[in-house]
């Protein structure tokens, strides 16, 4: 059975790309959300395998949003990693993924 | 002179008069010399009031220290006619009051607070209530002065009811006069020196006669006081009047201190010296100068201030056009001639130091202004940056997932279509690339983000030569943060470029509100600092945050380049 995933970001177009992208890689899309609210929402509500979110949206911080969520999340920014590095080190989610170079494969191989 | 005054001055002088005649013609002996005292005591309220009067029209102490001569005539029971000799019946112990509450209004003639209201509206009841009472039961004749005016108020005789007011109304009068004493000691306690000078001679007569008067009270309650007593209460009474004139005098033999300014100003020192000079020359601490700069006031330091409303003030004013304005103890209005004199013996020292405070003025404004422009350039950075992350980095970004995802549908069959793919992906990538550094140049996220420390941190890990750093997480201002940031950052590029260095330490250290950067390096030294537009540039973001930025290079030793500035 395939993994499900929620996506979350605040631009619309880098979220369509990413669907099509994971779910040709084999991942099931359960849902999008582009605020940190309705990422807590969405998230209690559709229960995904995993939660890609973004480390920045427009009403908080992608950090903080993860310690709020019990479902695993992976990170992802289109920051480098070098400057996310000492927040990521204390950060609850299971890993991060560059937006560069995101694929179903990296997200899957994050997973237990 | 007023029509009051005068008619003040010609009824006190018949009273006096007729103290005098009403005295001589007693038919009682009277010793001459009590009858000289209790003409000269009167006199010596008249007069003073009428001076004080004449002085300071605005004031009401002139016409209540008047009234306490009138009174001190009137209490007389000397008469021995009807009318006269009731009055005085009724008006026995009113120049006490009126004096007491002459003293508590002293100097300006207002009374401060209700517990100095309280105090003399119990004075004049205890005195004028408890007279009215006692009248009424009071014959002199029967109390063996057959000489004295008959008691028109007289309805029946009893000694008994006559000694029970005398009682309590001494008893009320000691507890009065230990509260004025009271009031009077806290008054001096808190006075300005010139207050003082003008309070001071007053407060000594006050306080010895009224204490005087307060034992003799007191003694003559449970028996007969001494004689010394009762005169020393009477002679302090009749020195009050005198003290004040001399308050006055005192006041004008400041005067000297005149000199002494006029050599102190005569060198046009500094905003601050000419304060502290006014301020001794009228001898209050307290003296504030401000200067009228473009129709508002600045301090000494030139920044806009307000008149204290509270305060008492003097406009200095040169040709009708004011430049100046002291806020000032108000008992310097005692003598208002002093203040002018100073005001115009200081006006060149003061306009002096106007144009100095006014000078000082614009170069904060200049300054912050600066600092001003620096804020605002350093908003717009982070905004450019936000700009490029959010739009055309997001953009490309998508771009790039798409390819992938083509890539993924072309399959492996078509490898033309693949090459190409390929191709303007690895383009792509470079693009972004270069974005980044485009966007990190103009200003990190990561110092909005996560601060210094973290800024300095990922600089460190870009930079060719081992860095370490040592600098607490601790936010700072943003303006100090990113001078700090853009300055350790030219310092590391000049390093790569030059210094020929395999180790370079960054140090931030905050201490008595300045916050130091350190960028030292073990390279080959030599650098000149005034050489380069990088360092000249960050000198002037450096300074305009009012810090500091210096660089020392010896051949040899290596490069160090230290920043500071201000940080509450």
């Amino acid at each position: 059975m395939s993994h499900t995933i929620l996506i979350v970001d605040d631009h619309a177009s880098f979220r369509g790309f990413a669907r099509r992208l994971l779910e040709a890689g084999g991942l099931t899309v359960v849902g999008e959300a582009e605020t940190a609210q309705q990422a807590i929402a969405s998230a209690r509500e559709l229960a995904p395998d995993v939660v890609l979110l973004d480390v920045k949206l427009p009403d908080g911080d992608g950090f903080r949003v993860a310690e709020q969520i019990a479902t695993p999340v992976v990170l992802t920014s289109s920051h480098e990693l070098d400057d996310l590095r000492t927040r990521l080190e204390r950060s609850s989610a299971r890993g991060f993924i560059p937006k560069d170079d995101l694929t179903a494969e990296a997200v899957v191989a994050l997973l237990p | 002179m007023s029509r009051g005054w005068i008619v003040t001055a010609i009824a006190g002088a018949v009273f006096a008069v007729a103290d005098l005649l009403v005295s001589v013609f007693w038919p009682y002996p009277v010793p001459t010399i009590q009858i000289v005292l209790h003409v000269a005591v009167g006199i010596a309220w008249l007069g003073a009031g009428l001076v004080a009067w004449a002085r300071h029209p605005e004031l009401r102490i002139g016409p209540l220290m008047a009234a306490v001569g009138i009174a001190w005539y009137w209490e007389l029971a000397w008469w021995t006619s009807a009318f006269p000799s009731t009055l005085a019946y009724l008006l026995e112990d009113l120049p006490l009051v009126v004096a007491v509450h002459a003293i508590l209004a002293f100097p300006s003639g207002r009374l401060r607070g209700r517990l100095e209201r309280t105090l003399v509206i119990a004075a004049y009841a205890t005195a004028l209530g408890g007279n009215l009472l006692a009248a009424l039961v009071t014959d002199p004749a029967a109390d063996g002065c057959e000489q004295c005016g008959r008691n028109l108020l007289l309805i029946t005789p009893d000694a008994s009811i006559a000694d029970a007011v005398a009682r309590a109304q001494a008893i009320i009068a000691i507890v009065i006069g230990i509260v004025v004493v009271g009031v009077f000691a806290r008054r001096w306690k808190t006075a300005s020196p010139p207050a003082r000078a003008v309070l001071g001679p007053v407060a000594w007569a006050a306080i010895v006669g009224g204490t005087a008067k307060v034992i003799d009270v007191c003694v003559d309650t449970i028996g007969s006081s001494p004689r010394w007593l009762y005169w020393i209460a009477w002679l302090s009474f009749g020195f009050i009047p005198l003290a004040f004139l001399f308050g006055l005098l005192r006041a004008r033999l400041r005067r000297g201190a005149m000199t002494g300014l006029m050599v102190e100003l005569a060198e046009l020192p500094p905003p601050q010296r000419v304060r502290d000079a006014l301020a001794h020359a009228l001898g209050d601490p307290s003296l504030r100068l401000v200067f009228w700069v473009d129709d508002h006031y600045v301090d000494l330091e030139g920044h806009p201030t307000e008149l204290d409303s509270s305060r008492a003030t003097t406009l200095l004013e040169y040709g009708g056009e004011r430049f100046a304005a002291l806020e000032h103890d108000p008992f310097l209005y005692e003598d208002r001639e002093l203040l002018e004199a100073v005001g115009a013996a200081a006006r060149l020292a003061v306009e002096n130091s106007r144009l100095q405070a006014q000078l000082r003025a614009q170069l904060a404004e200049v300054r912050a202004s600066r600092a001003r422009i620096v804020a605002a350039g350093d908003a717009e950075r982070r905004r450019l940056e936000r700009d490029l992350h959010d739009g055309a980095q997001q953009r490309l970004l998508g771009i790039r997932l798409a390819l992938r995802l083509a890539r993924t549908r072309v399959g492996h069959d078509d490898a033309e279509v693949q090459e190409l793919l390929g191709e303007a992906d690895a383009e792509l990538m470079t693009g972004l690339d270069e974005l980044r550094a485009l966007a990190r140049g103009i200003h990190p996220a990561v110092l909005t983000d996560e601060g210094l420390a973290a800024a300095l941190g990922s600089l460190a890990r870009r930079a060719p030569v081992p860095v370490t750093i040592s600098a607490s997480k601790e936010r700072l201002a943003a303006p100090v943060e990113a001078a700090a940031y853009f300055v350790a950052s030219e310092a590391l590029a000049n390093v790569a470029k030059h210094a020929q260095a395999s180790n370079v330490t960054i140090t931030v250290t905050r201490a008595d509100g300045w916050v130091r950067l350190e960028v030292a390096d073990d390279g080959i030294g030599g650098a000149d600092a005034s050489r380069g537009s990088g360092l000249s540039g960050l000198r002037d973001r450096v300074e305009a945050l009012d810090g500091n930025l210096d660089v020392t290079s010896a051949p040899a030793v290596g490069t160090t380049l230290r920043a500071e500035f201000p940080c509450a």
